[in-house]
């Protein structure tokens, strides 16, 4: 009580002086000095750059709304084929803004690559595959974990006027406490929507009716109310966020900015991946984690599978449906593509789809997710040989999100990892949620031998752990009850009458609600002191009375150094591993058979000897790409006889897929027939055979 | 009531010499420096010659007009926006702003012509109308007559028909083969125009028989009959020998599915390009749009079907405010009779979905109520049964044009389907009218968009209720009336939280309290709990008036100001007196 007073006299006199910081010594924040500032990543690149001319393009493909340079490095083998066109990974890291263990992650990469030795694994890889990879997408943000004051950033330097009231950046978070981060502020507030977590009140959780919690406190981003509009910090620096400024499920709003792809950090990223239809897979690196969290969609409509179509009369009379039935897009696709009118004018599935007002597409199609469950299998095997936690809850992306683009629309398999979040806490054998913990409950089921049996260490942690006070220890429960004067329901009913039980009183169970952010709070304790800042009173200049305190902003995204490490090296393995298994389309057999007269059967067959298929499904139906192409060279001596030199196919599924041609040709004896397999994302490939007088 | 009217009369006057500074002093013509663009509205023009017109108005009335170019499209032509506003009555974004553009759609060409015909007009008019002469001076008109000047330049150079070529010119791997716009229209026989093609075959081969009534069609067979003729399509050839004809044109990204909007990308909807606003005709449109937060009302001119069309352009889009459909709606019945023939349409509902249209993005990003005029169909209905059919078409050209719209049928030898015949409609014909009927449907389409400047919000203040409640201290209620009918802020901003918020402000006085009065007579007052002295008003609706709240801490005088995006600015200086101006104090 004491205590308090004299805070609420320390902070009338603050409030006097207009000062807004309850005086007292800042806490230590958490250290991020092996984090690579914008500058230093910068200056990073350019020397890997100068380091390895022949395998490391740095290339700049736009600028931030702050005016900052937005890189991408190029890594790929020397000789070959043009890195351009061989099959790519995109690496994209925080684009997010505060996500900068992403940015660690992606240099961690390019070093890797960039500094392979001959015949190692990622150098055998850079012969055939490029990377692309870019360590800093959201470069106005990237500073704000060593910002002074730190804090959780997503927006670019656009000037936005957040609470449209005119003016533009007038109300931003304050470091009232002076500890160097913006935690958060808790106003007293009944109907603010918050209270202390029952079984730890540094925490807070949400109020509920259905558990009977009533809020207590208002929940604001640490500051003053610069601009007096009862609002705290709702006009700040932050701009437009790149990451939710993408075309997939875009979120109309001030963040998310007038229209998709407005953010230049997000439209030199749709400019330099339209550009480069090569890359086949991608990984972000960002808060979400799709490897531990299967996607979820974003809503909308347009999920074909289940979507009825009515077909509109005039075309319905045409194609001979019935105007008021609804039918499914293959029912209607089973019978249209056989009529005349749609084989003349080769009108796609895609295309009948689109005339009928299918939808966009809103879930990951099974086909897609399939692969991504492979892909997490091996992802939390690797996680677990680093010693990494691989059950710890994964973040889901957002709308308007880089990752959900680039499946959506951009067709890749795309996949989003954090790198690194506050593992699961380990569960103790005798911790106190455990199954097998002795609660009132179940001591009072018991026999008396059943309880006597426990021992008396077990009996006496179990008396403590109910506030039983000190001289009734296991000892005297246990001649009692050997004296048959107590049973363990008789025991039991005594300990609730004198109050006792297992904070929080009541249950004896620690509160639900709060169970993440405990956990949360006890890994920063035990691994990042100083990443929680006690709750502090402060009185604001309006004279409000609040407390400062909570987590570090980024304290669940970007851990001390030492910590991100390992995850760091896990996270570059997993990257190498993906890159070896993107689709390969290859020329499987090349059959020249004579008929007579100078006239030849030439069949050939291309087949998909990677691992993923060469589009996804959802690029298959985006038409996000060109289809597989085999070709037959003519001229020079071979002639087609009838029809066209080439074959396509939508898809060809991983390790099995396969495409084949048929092509009657007149050749001059020794002329080459020579057929060639592509599609934009899967390289190339060329078989030659001469025709000869053996043929 | 007695004593009541006289003030009001008063009232009114003051307001409406406030409202109008025509109103008082006679606006003289303006005088041009040097002849004026002689333009002639029964004709079509290349881009250069509009852009040769653009900077002939802005050199013969320099004071008036700004010149720019706002961007520039992919080929590198400018996109020439012409602002015509008054210096005399207000900077440029101080004003209500009307925003006019055309030929979006490269084939759609006269909408330029109609953009043109209002600069023309408007400029030629000033001093001599008093209804433009009013506009003119209380607000501003940004017209950009070419959206499309890449396309409208291949359009009049050809290969083009009057349905090609519609997008911008950015390529497009239509077929899907790696390569790009290697497969569009050619001018076989070499006479300027894309006709069709067409082919006698043996008897029982066909598809098409000719027409015995005018052997220049053809018409299909019915079953039980053979046919000796097939329609093989527009001109050209299979350029790149996959068994296809045209099936790889320059285009198509459709730059109106390219707008932020309700955006879906190319397998949802045809032509949106890879992104919203990736080409740089719309993007630069888009990011002038936002520097220019005062147009309150949009025109986007379009071709055909002689429709006043606005949003929502899908199904699943929000429905629009009923605020806002108020003056849509009366502006859209009053656009059917100024426009014969014309019909006020809901794109999705009455036309076909639009994802990604201009008018949505107008609508629902920048909270400005936007049509798209869909300008002409032939006058060629003569059976009267709702439609043009083939028949009247012809007979529209060969008693109407004399024939001049037609190409005759000329044999030609197609290097995939041999002896053929080439022939059919010039590109105008359907969509764009002859020079005779072009001048007025010019004109009628530029008095639909001066109905919708004459509607743009317009503010003035009235007379304040004045009440002392204690010392030095006044209860004032300040009538903010807007007399036409788009709002100063479209329901869809406030709902959507678009832009800004009207804002008004008290000098001359502390602002104790501020709020919006609901009720006069019942004192119902929603009052702004923080910051009263920048009270954020949600707009004042068409043809209605919003009542603002202050309680004022002072003597003499105050000046109540108010400030409106679209509705521009308005302030009046308020005695603090008592003056009976209440409900209570007059009953």
């Amino acid at each position: 009580m004491k205590e308090k007073l004299s805070r609420l006299r320390t902070a009338a006199a603050a409030a006097a002086l207009g000062l807004t910081a309850l005086a007292g010594p800042a806490v230590a924040a958490v250290s991020y000095q092996d984090y690579h500032p914008f500058a230093e990543v910068e200056r990073q690149l350019q020397a890997w750059g100068k380091d390895h001319p022949q395998e490391v393009k740095l290339l700049t493909i736009g600028k931030s709304a702050g005016g900052r340079p937005i890189y991408v490095v190029r890594v790929a083998g020397t000789g070959g084929t043009n890195p351009d066109d061989r099959p790519a990974v995109f690496v994209g890291a925080n684009i997010a803004g505060y996500h900068n263990a992403g940015t660690e992650a992606a240099l961690d990469l390019i070093k890797t690559l960039a500094a392979a030795p001959a015949g190692s694994p990622a150098a055998k890889l850079l012969a055939s595959t490029t990377f692309y990879v870019a360590p800093a997408l959201n470069p106005d943000a990237q500073d704000t974990l060593f910002g002074a004051p730190r804090l959780r950033r997503g927006g670019n330097g656009q000037k936005v006027d957040h609470d449209m009231d005119g003016l533009v950046g007038e109300d931003g978070p304050d470091d009232l406490n002076g500890d160097g981060a913006i935690t958060r502020m808790r106003i007293a507030d009944s109907a603010g929507g918050w209270l202390a977590d029952s079984t730890d009140p540094r925490v807070l959780v949400k109020a509920d009716s259905m558990e009977q919690r009533p809020g207590a406190y208002r929940v604001v981003v640490e500051g003053k109310d610069d601009d007096g509009d009862g609002e705290y910090n709702e006009d700040g620096a932050d701009g437009v966020w790149p990451d939710r400024n993408f075309p997939h499920a875009f979120p109309y709003s001030v963040e998310g900015g007038p229209w998709s792809s407005y953010a230049p950090e997000t439209k030199a990223l749709l400019d330099f991946l339209f550009g480069r239809r090569n890359v086949a897979l991608a990984v972000v690196y960002g808060p979400a984690n799709n490897l531990l969290a299967a996607p979820q969609s974003l809503g909308g409509g347009g999920d074909l599978g289940t979507q009825k179509f009515k077909v509109p009369p005039q075309a319905a009379k045409f194609l001979g449906f019935d105007p008021e039935q609804e039918y499914t897009i293959d029912q209607i696709w089973e019978v249209a593509q056989n009529l005349p009118f749609v084989r003349q004018n080769d009108i796609t599935k895609e295309q009948l789809q689109q005339f009928l007002g299918a939808g966009a597409a809103t879930k990951v199609d099974p086909g897609d997710q399939a692969y991504l469950d492979k892909f997490a299998e091996s992802y939390k095997e690797r996680l677990k040989k680093a010693g990494l936690s691989n059950d710890r809850p994964g973040a889901q992306y957002g709308k308007g999100g880089f990752t959900p683009w680039l499946y959506y629309q951009y067709g890749a398999m795309a996949v989003e990892l954090d790198v690194w979040g506050v593992p699961k806490a380990e569960k103790k054998a005798d911790a106190k949620d455990a199954g097998d913990a002795l609660t009132l409950d179940k001591a009072a089921a018991m026999t008396s031998e059943e309880f006597m049996a426990l021992g008396e260490e077990k009996i006496d942690a179990f008396l403590k752990e109910n506030k039983v006070p000190a001289q009734f220890n296991a000892k005297t429960v246990l001649s009692f009850m050997k004296g048959g004067q107590i049973d363990p329901k008789g025991m039991v009913d005594r300990i609730k009458q004198m109050g006792g039980g297992a904070s929080p009183a009541g249950g004896g169970k620690p509160s639900e609600a709060g169970a993440r952010d405990r956990e949360v709070l006890a890994w920063v304790e035990a691994n990042a002191p100083g990443a929680f800042t006690p709750w502090k009173a402060v009185t604001l200049p309006d004279g409000t009375k609040a407390e400062v305190g909570g987590l570090d902003p980024l304290a669940e995204l970007d851990p001390p150094m030492a910590v991100l490490k390992p995850a760091l090296a896990a996270h570059t393995e997993t990257v190498l591993d993906l890159a070896g298994k993107l689709p390969k389309v290859e020329i499987l057999s090349l059959d020249v058979t004579p008929l007579g007269g100078g006239v030849y059967r030439v069949k050939a067959v291309a087949g998909n000897r990677g691992y993923l298929a060469t589009h996804t499904k959802q690029a298959e139906r985006a038409h996000a790409h060109i289809p597989v192409r085999l070709t037959l060279q003519t001229g020079k001596g071979v002639e087609l006889l009838t029809g066209y030199p080439f074959v396509t196919a939508e898809r060809l599924e991983g390790t099995t897929g396969t495409l084949a041609g048929e092509w009657l040709v007149r050749a001059d004896e020794g002329a080459k027939i020579v057929v060639d397999a592509t599609t934009d994302n899967a390289g190339r490939d060329q078989k030659t055979t001469t025709v000869g007088k053996g043929a | 009531m007695r004593p009541r009217t006289p003030r009001l009369v008063l009232g009114a006057l003051a307001l409406l010499a406030a409202a109008s500074p025509s109103f008082l002093r006679a606006a003289e013509p303006i005088r041009p420096q040097g002849n004026p663009p002689a333009a002639s509205f029964n004709r079509l023009h290349t881009y250069e010659e509009i852009a040769d017109l653009l900077k002939g108005y802005a050199a013969a009335y320099p004071k008036w007009t700004k010149l720019e170019s706002i961007g520039k499209t992919l080929q590198g032509r400018d996109l020439w926006m012409i602002t015509i506003n008054n210096p005399a009555t207000g900077s440029e974004l101080s004003k209500p702003a009307m925003y006019v553009d055309g030929n979006t759609h490269a084939n759609e060409v006269q909408g330029a012509e109609a953009a043109l015909y209002t600069v023309d007009y408007l400029l030629k008019s000033y001093g001599n109308l008093p209804r433009v002469t009013e506009m003119m001076d209380r607000s501003v008109f940004y017209i950009l007559p070419v959206v499309n000047a890449d396309g409208r330049t291949l359009w009049f150079k050809g290969p083009s028909d009057a349905d090609f070529p519609r997008t911008v010119m950015q390529p497009v791997d239509d077929d899907r083969d790696g390569k790009l716009d290697e497969d569009g229209f050619d001018d076989v026989d070499g006479d300027g125009f894309v006709t069709e093609m067409r082919k006698k075959v043996p008897m029982g081969q066909g598809t098409h028989r000719l027409d015995p009534k005018d052997r220049r069609m053809l018409v299909e067979v019915q079953p039980g009959e053979l046919g000796d003729w097939i329609q093989i399509g527009k001109e050209g050839y299979d350029n790149d020998g996959d068994g296809r004809v045209n099936e790889d044109t320059v285009g198509y990204v459709d730059p109106n599915r390219t707008w932020g909007f309700s955006w879906e990308p190319e397998y949802v909807q045809a032509g949106a390009g890879n992104y919203p606003l990736a080409i740089p005709e719309t993007r630069s449109i888009a990011m002038w749009a936002l520097a220019h937060p005062n147009v309150a009302a949009v025109q986007s001119y379009h071709n055909n079907g002689q429709m006043i069309l606005r949003g929502p352009g899908a199904k699943a889009d929000p429905p629009y405010p009923p605020q806002d459909l108020k003056a849509y709606d009366l502006l859209g019945k009053e656009g059917e009779k100024l426009l014969p023939g014309y019909r006020y349409f809901i794109s999705w509902k009455d036309l076909y979905t639009v994802h990604g249209g201009t008018t949505d993005h107008f609508f629902n990003i920048m909270g400005a109520l936007a049509f798209t005029n869909e300008m002409y169909n032939p006058p060629a209905d003569f059976d009267k049964n709702g439609e043009v059919s083939q028949e009247e078409l012809m007979k529209f050209n060969d008693l109407l044009s004399m024939g001049r719209q037609w190409v005759e049928w000329k044999p030609y030898k197609h290097p995939q389907y041999g002896m053929i015949e080439v022939g059919g409609f010039k590109r105008d014909v359907g969509r764009v009218p002859e020079g005779w009927a072009l001048e007025e449907e010019t004109h009628r389409n530029n008095a639909f968009v001066l109905l919708n400047a004459y509607h743009l919000p317009q503010l003035s203040i009235g007379e304040a209720t004045v009440q002392k409640v204690g010392d030095r201290l006044w209860k004032v209620e300040v009538p903010v009336l807007n007399d036409r009918a788009i709002a100063s802020m479209a329901a869809v901003a406030v709902n959507g939280k678009l832009h800004r918020q009207d804002i008004a402000t008290v000098t001359g006085g502390k602002v104790i309290s501020s709020g919006l009065v609901d009720n006069p007579y019942l004192d119902k007052i929603q009052i702004q709990e923080h910051r009263p002295e920048r009270l954020m008003v949600p707009g004042v609706e068409g043809t209605s008036t919003r009542t603002l709240f202050f309680l004022i801490q002072g003597d003499g005088e105050v000046t109540v100001n108010y400030d409106s995006l679209k509705g521009g600015k308005v302030s009046k200086k308020i005695a603090l007196r008592e003056n009976g101006m209440d409900a209570k104090a007059s009953m």
